[in-house]
C-alpha cells in the first residue's frame, strides 16, 4: 500500500505508484518492487528499472474490517498479496470483487483508482489498485 | 467532400460493473413504473467510491493503446472530454497522461461541451494529425454522470468512458472519411458552477436541441459528402436514452437495424461523453471490413458532429488485444439504491 499522505513525496514517485516501476537485477534476474538502487536478494548494483505490463495473480488475501483513517468508506476492504507476471509481489488492495468470490491464483489486473482524498478542498491521491481481469462474456 | 486523412489507430472503453435497476429508482421516488420503459432503460453502470473521471478515462486508454499498438511517447495530445471533472482547476488529462507514460512533450486540456465535449476532441485531433503536428492523440470521453436525486435524470446518468488513438490512415482500425459540424447556443441543459447536479429546461430538450442539431449535422455530412442513409451500413447516435437514436434515425431514415448494433444506454445508462462513443466503439468489435459507419455524438447548449467512418481490414487484427463492449455490459455487480447513494455520495454525513 505504502501510501503516506505527502504530497511531495507522492508526485515524486507517481511513476512507482501509477505505472508500477519496479527494478530488475541483471545479476540475480531477480524483480521487486518498489525499486531500489541496489538488489534486495543479492545487493548488486546492477539493477535496472521497468514498468510492468499490470497483470498478476493472487497469492494470499485478507478482508480488513478496522479500516484506516482515509480508507473507513472502502470498508470492508480486501488487501491481496498479488504476484505479478514479471516475477515480483505487491500488497495491494483488490476491488470489484466480493471477498467470497475471490480465490488464490486468480488473474488480476492494475487499475488506476483514488487512494486518499484530502478533505473537501485538498487533492485527490491516485494509485494502482487490482481488479479481477475482464473476461470475455 | 473534405480532405481528411485520419483514422482510429485504437479503441478502448471501461464501464464499472456496478448496476442499479431503474425500476428500483423509480420504486424509490413514486414514479409511474412504466417511466422506464417509456425512454427505455433498464439499468445503468455506477462508479465505485474511487472511481472518477480520471480512473475511467485512464483505463479506457490503457486499453485503447493497447489496441493502437503505439508506444505512449508517440502521443503528441491527451484530450479529456467530461462535464465532470474531478478538479474544476487542474487538468485530468495530465493526470492520465503521466500514468500512462506519455511524454511531456505533448498538448493536454479538458475540453467541457456537456456530453460533446470528446467529439469535439476528435476533430481537434484530426487537425493535428492532418498538419503533423501530432503523430498520434489520444481523445477521451468519459463521465461520472450527476443527477439530482428524484430527478428524471437520474434513471439514466451513469458512469462509463471511451478512448480513441487518432492517427494517420496506416495501421487505422477505421478511416474518418468525412464529417460536418452544427453548433448553436441552446439553453436545454447546464450546470452553474458549484451546482452539484444539472437543470434542464424541458421545453428545449427534445425538438430544438437533440433533434435538430443531430439532424442538421447530419444532413450536412449527406450534402457536403454526398451520402444518403444507404451508403451507411450502421448509425449511432448520441444516447441519452434508448428512445431518442430509434427517433431520430427513423427522421433521418436509417431502420432500426442499423441503430440497434450501437445503441448501449438502455444496459449501462447514457454514460455522457461516453455515450455515442461507447455505441462506435461496440460496432468496431463487430462490423465487416467495408462497413461505413455514421458516427452522430450530441451536446446540449448545444452541438452535434456527424462522421462518415469506414472499418478497414486492421480492425480484425485489434479487436481480442483489449476487453470488449459487450463483456463489460454483461460482467454486473447488482445495487440497491442505498448503496448506490453511498457510492455516488448521496448522503450527507460528517467525512472521517
Ligand atoms: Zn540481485
Amino acid at each position: 500500500m505504502m501510501f503516506e499522505r505527502s504530497p511531495a513525496k507522492i508526485w515524486r514517485n507517481r511513476d512507482v505508484l501509477y505505472r508500477l516501476k519496479y527494478s530488475y537485477c541483471r545479476d540475480c534476474k531477480r524483480s521487486f518492487y518498489p525499486p531500489r538502487g541496489r538488489c534486495i536478494y543479492c545487493g548488486s548494483s546492477n539493477i535496472e528499472h521497468r514498468y510492468s505490463s499490470g497483470r498478476g495473480v493472487v497469492k494470499e488475501f485478507t478482508v480488513v474490517y478496522q479500516t484506516p483513517v482515509g480508507f473507513t468508506d472502502m470498508s470492508p476492504m480486501v488487501i491481496g498479496l498479488i504476484e505479478m507476471e514479471e516475477g515480483f509481489r505487491l500488497l495491494a488492495q483488490i476491488v470489484d470483487v466480493k471477498p467470497e468470490e475471490i480465490s488464490n491464483g486468480m488473474k488480476v489486473e492494475a487499475v488506476l483508482r483514488r487512494m486518499i482524498v484530502d478533505g473537501e478542498t485538498g487533492l485527490i491521491y491516485y494509485g494502482i489498485k487490482f481488479a479481477p481481469l475482464i473476461e470475455k462474456s | 467532400m473534405t480532405k481528411i486523412k485520419a483514422g482510429v489507430t485504437g479503441w478502448g472503453s471501461y464501464i464499472p460493473p456496478y448496476r442499479i435497476k431503474a425500476s428500483d429508482i423509480a420504486s424509490l421516488w413514486g414514479f409511474d413504473p412504466y417511466t422506464p420503459k417509456a425512454i427505455w432503460i433498464e439499468e445503468k453502470a455506477v462508479a465505485a467510491l474511487d472511481e472518477d473521471t480520471i480512473t475511467i478515462g485512464w483505463r479506457a486508454s490503457k486499453y485503447a493503446l493497447q489496441r493502437a499498438g503505439v508506444k505512449p511517447e508517440e502521443i503528441g495530445a491527451v484530450f479529456v472530454g467530461t462535464e465532470s471533472k474531478p478538479y474544476s482547476v487542474k487538468p485530468s488529462a495530465t493526470v492520465i497522461a503521466d500514468a500512462l507514460g506519455i511524454s511531456p512533450k505533448k498538448l493536454a486540456s479538458d475540453l467541457e461541451f456537456a456530453c460533446r465535449a470528446a467529439s469535439e476532441a476528435i476533430r481537434i485531433s484530426i487537425s493535428l494529425v492532418n498538419t503533423e503536428m501530432a503523430k498520434y492523440t489520444l481523445v477521451v470521453g468519459a463521465d461520472t454522470a450527476q443527477a439530482s436525486p428524484g430527478d428524471v435524470l437520474e434513471f439514466t446518468a451513469s458512469s462509463g468512458g471511451v478512448a480513441l488513438v487518432i492517427g494517420g490512415l496506416d495501421n487505422a482500425a477505421a478511416v474518418i472519411e468525412d464529417s460536418y459540424t452544427y453548433v448553436t447556443d441552446t439553453p436545454d441543459f447546464w450546470r452553474r458552477s458549484l451546482a452539484p447536479y444539472p437543470e434542464h429546461g424541458e421545453a428545449f430538450t427534445g425538438e430544438p436541441a437533440y433533434f435538430n442539431h443531430i439532424i442538421n449535422a447530419v444532413k450536412g455530412l449527406f450534402e457536403e459528402g454526398g451520402y444518403k442513409p444507404n451508403d451507411f451500413d450502421y448509425a449511432v447516435f448520441h444516447q441519452p436514452n434508448g428512445k431518442f437514436p430509434l427517433q431520430v434515425g427513423a427522421k433521418l431514415g436509417f431502420p432500426k437495424e442499423k441503430i440497434l448494433p450501437g445503441l448501449v444506454t438502455p444496459y449501462i445508462g447514457n454514460t455522457y461523453n461516453g455515450s455515442a462513443l461507447m455505441g462506435f466503439a461496440k460496432i468496431l468489435e463487430e462490423a465487416k471490413p467495408g462497413s461505413r459507419i455514421l458516427l452522430a455524438p450530441f451536446g446540449s447548449g448545444a452541438g452535434s458532429d456527424a462522421y462518415a467512418i469506414v472499418v478497414t481490414d486492421h480492425v480484425l487484427e485489434k479487436r481480442d488485444k483489449a476487453p470488449k463492449v459487450v463483456d463489460m455490459i454483461n460482467r454486473k455487480i447488482y445495487i440497491d439504491y442505498a448503496r448506490y447513494a453511498k457510492m455516488r455520495e448521496k448522503i450527507l454525513r460528517y467525512r472521517r
